[in-house]
């Protein structure tokens, strides 16, 4: 599908507060639901779900006199209209006090956009207006017809959480229209914006009470009616705003797509309806944070790369987690397991009632296959195979391994493991015919008991092992690092023990201790 | 008749009772991975099985882990990459890149339990694209926790890849799971003396005896003595 012509897609999802909420809370979908401007019984109600609607709840009503006519009905505060407690909290406080689900459905909303084109609009502002919608470019995009590109979008959204509407037209205010007034995709043609705004009420175009009543005064309801009028003529008479008004009803926009790069930034957060003290119905909440997030980092193609946590306590204070993750994965259950085995060992000081969970953006690595080479794991398996295994053993017990440029024996280093772009390495070659022989390492040295002659270890005993020395190699000498406190200085032995094994031990010549630091094997 | 009923059967139980009754004769070859000892490699038929669980077991300082090492850099020079899970937490990466392993290829899994060891190791199998998957079982005993049909699941898992997945214990753990059994025993030990400096310690002879089999390779006793082994310090 490739056109010159401006072609503008617009996704919308309507009632977008009480979609995002859904959103959320899935289960919401099957009561009454309506949102209120205040916590108490004289808040009032600002938005209310279509089954709330059809038993006669709308907004304006109090929330007394909404439950009173719809007993089931459920009541959630609109975020941003209720004041917090808690002062502003660690990154990125809530500036409006309870989660705001809108923000992150909006983001949603932009990612579908933002995996069918790359350019894109998102008209919100820190407001709040504008929430529910995103404006794409439609040219050029790789689907066969505006028609599947409209079904794709559509998919997408509901794939994310949110039912959506998308238009599809030469303008931004057609599209939008096309996306209000009907539900499913809807398409209009290139030139036929003027004749499919022309039958729509003018009510839609939202002009203001002032020049709504003048048009009414002029008998001008449709669309098509004020399109005939002339700019100029109707900028004389109802001022610019005016004549912006009939430039709309024309299909003409005042300004045009103005597509920005979207952010890279991925998070959720949900208030509880009260404090959460034990492991299993946080993992609960958690579970469909992560399973908010891995579904917009998909649509990005992304991985998650680490996890950071915000945890609300009941005292009203905000608690920082980071977890780290041991290779970018997708997989829910890995990052369940992760968070789980990081609050077993540091679990919060009060109950959670708030959370907020934003995933680290990072690519999954593709692997160039090599001809003459054997293929190793598949990048995606294998990170999360690596991070299942984090989940088990620790991220610090798992990775490659490497040689520290220290002098003392037991230094070693752990390094993230990629074997799909290894640093260059050179092995030293391996023996034909023998095999090198190996040295057991004992982490850390244990201490043995040594019975010496003249200071030459005569019988040795330690935890697992022991016996009289058969033979024995030695004595040299290691000593570094004596510039800091924790310097070392020893005489080592390979000693071969009665009981058959071959051990390298040493004396430390600080405290004159023996240890065993390794069995040759 | 017979096939018959033998038919009824398979039809019944399905894989991977089909597998073993009606292609008895076809089995598919058994790929291997060779440690570049000649002696050893022939008496392996070729080498260490791929798709198959093998065991290395030994007394300390029998040479088990210079085996495993060397294994380790031939899959390693193949371009391959290795996976240790090493419950003893023993393993040397200096003594190992000595040995030819090249480090970069290598994982290196510290699990802290037998019963995690265990399920790394079905992990990484499950992963697939690993040369080798060792298990490190290090010197304490667990066959008495292990019998519980975790070795059967586990040689499963390996037939399902082409990995070679080896057990280093100091004593036979996986009992009829495991397809191959080397047993290895130290023999003679090499020391040097200097003229007037300390002794060398210059590496030993190891026998290995071939404990189990289940892989056809001709030998005229399951556990026949298949040589020694020249582990040396250079």
């Amino acid at each position: 599908m490739s056109t010159r012509a401006i072609r503008i897609a617009c996704i919308l999802v309507p009632n977008f507060p009480i979609a995002a909420l859904y959103r959320v809370e899935p289960a919401l979908r099957e009561v009454p639901l309506a949102l209120i401007d205040s916590p108490g019984p004289r808040a009032l109600i600002v938005a209310v779900s279509e089954a709330a609607a059809r038993r006669g709840v709308r907004p304006g009503l109090t929330a007394t006199q909404g439950s009173a006519i719809c007993t089931a009905l459920a009541l959630r505060p609109m975020p941003g209209a209720r004041p917090h407690p808690s002062g502003p909290g660690p990154h990125a406080p809530p500036a409006d006090g309870g989660a705001d689900y809108r923000r992150a459905a909006q983001a949603a909303l932009c990612e579908v956009a933002t995996s069918c084109s790359p350019r894109i609009e998102d008209p919100h502002d820190e407001t709040g207006n504008g929430y529910g919608l995103v404006y794409l470019d439609a040219r050029g995009v790789p689907f066969p017809s505006e028609q599947a590109l409209g079904a794709a979008l559509g998919a997408r959204a509901a794939h994310v959480g949110l039912e959506a509407r998308v238009g599809i037209a030469s303008t931004k205010t057609t599209a939008r229209l096309a996306a209000l007034t009907s539900s499913g995709v809807t398409v209009v043609p290139p030139g036929a914006d003027r004749r499919f705004l022309a039958p729509l009420p003018i009510g839609i175009l939202e002009p203001d009470p002032e020049r709504a009543a003048a048009l009414i005064r002029w008998g001008i309801a449709r669309i098509g009616e004020l399109a005939c009028l002339s700019p100029a003529a109707a900028g004389q008479r109802l001022g610019a705003t005016g004549a912006a008004l009939v430039r709309r009803a024309r299909g003409e926009d005042d300004s045009p797509l103005v597509p920005r790069p979207l952010p890279l930034v991925f998070e959720e957060e949900i208030d509880l309806d009260y404090g959460i003290d034990t492991l299993e119905p946080l993992g609960f909440v958690l579970r469909g944070c992560f399973d908010r997030l891995i579904t917009r980092l998909e649509l990005r193609a992304l991985a998650c790369g680490g996890l950071r946590l915000s945890l609300r306590l009941t005292t009203q204070e905000w608690e920082e987690r980071t977890v780290a993750v041991a290779a970018p994965t997708t997989d829910v259950k890995v990052l369940l397991t992760l968070v789980r085995l990081h609050l077993e060992s540091h679990p919060p000081a009060a109950p959670v009632e708030a959370i907020r969970a934003a995933a680290l953006p990072a690519h999954v690595r593709a692997a160039q296959l090599d001809l003459y080479r054997p293929a190793g794991p598949a990048p995606e398996r294998l990170a999360t195979t690596l991070a299942r295994l984090s989940a088990i053993c620790g991220s610090e017990r798992v990775g490659r391994p490497a040689i520290v440029g220290s002098h003392r024996p037991e230094a070693i280093a752990l390094m993230p493991f990629d074997p799909i772009s290894p640093p260059p390495s050179s092995p030293a070659a391996a023996p034909e015919g023998s095999c090198r022989l190996a040295l057991r390492a004992v982490r850390p040295p244990r201490p043995v008991e040594v019975f010496d002659t003249r200071g030459e270890p005569d019988f040795v005993r330690g935890d697992g092992f022991g016996g009289r020395v058969v033979a024995l190699a030695g004595p040299w000498r290691l000593a570094g690092e004596w510039w800091t406190t924790d310097g070392f200085a020893r005489d080592y032995y390979d000693v071969s023990l009665s009981d058959g094994g071959v051990y390298r031990v040493y004396r430390d010549r600080r405290t004159a201790a023996w240890f065993v630091e390794g069995e040759y094997d | 008749m017979a096939s018959s009923a033998a038919r009824d059967l398979l039809a019944r139980l399905g894989f991977p009772a089909a597998l073993r009754l009606g292609t008895a004769g076809e089995a598919s070859p058994v790929h291997r991975l060779e440690l570049r000892i000649d002696a050893l490699d022939a008496a392996l038929g070729g080498g260490f099985p791929r798709g198959r669980l093998s065991e290395i077991v030994g007394p300390p300082s029998s040479g088990k882990t210079a085996l495993l090492y060397g294994l380790f850099a031939t899959a390693t020079s193949r371009g391959e990459i290795v996976a240790l899970v090493d419950l003893a937490d023993a393993f040397s990466p200096a003594a190992a890149a000595a040995a030819g392993v090249d480090l970069a290829r290598t994982l290196w899994v510290r699990p802290p339990s037998v019963i995690a060891a265990l399920r790394c190791t079905e992990l990484l199998l499950d992963a697939g694209g690993f040369g080798v998957v060792a298990i490190d079982l290090g010197s304490t005993r667990h066959r008495t926790r292990l019998e519980t049909g975790a070795w059967p699941r586990l040689a499963r898992a390996v037939e399902r890849s082409r990995t070679v997945a080896t057990v280093l214990a100091r004593e036979r753990v996986a009992g009829a799971a495991s397809a191959l059994g080397l047993a290895l025993r130290p023999l003679t030990r090499h020391w040097s003396r200097c003229d007037r400096g300390p002794n060398l310690f210059d590496g030993f002879d190891a026998e290995v005896t071939l404990v189990r089999n289940r892989l056809g390779i001709s030998s005229s006793h399951p556990a026949a003595t298949t040589g020694a082994v020249r582990i040396s310090a250079v």
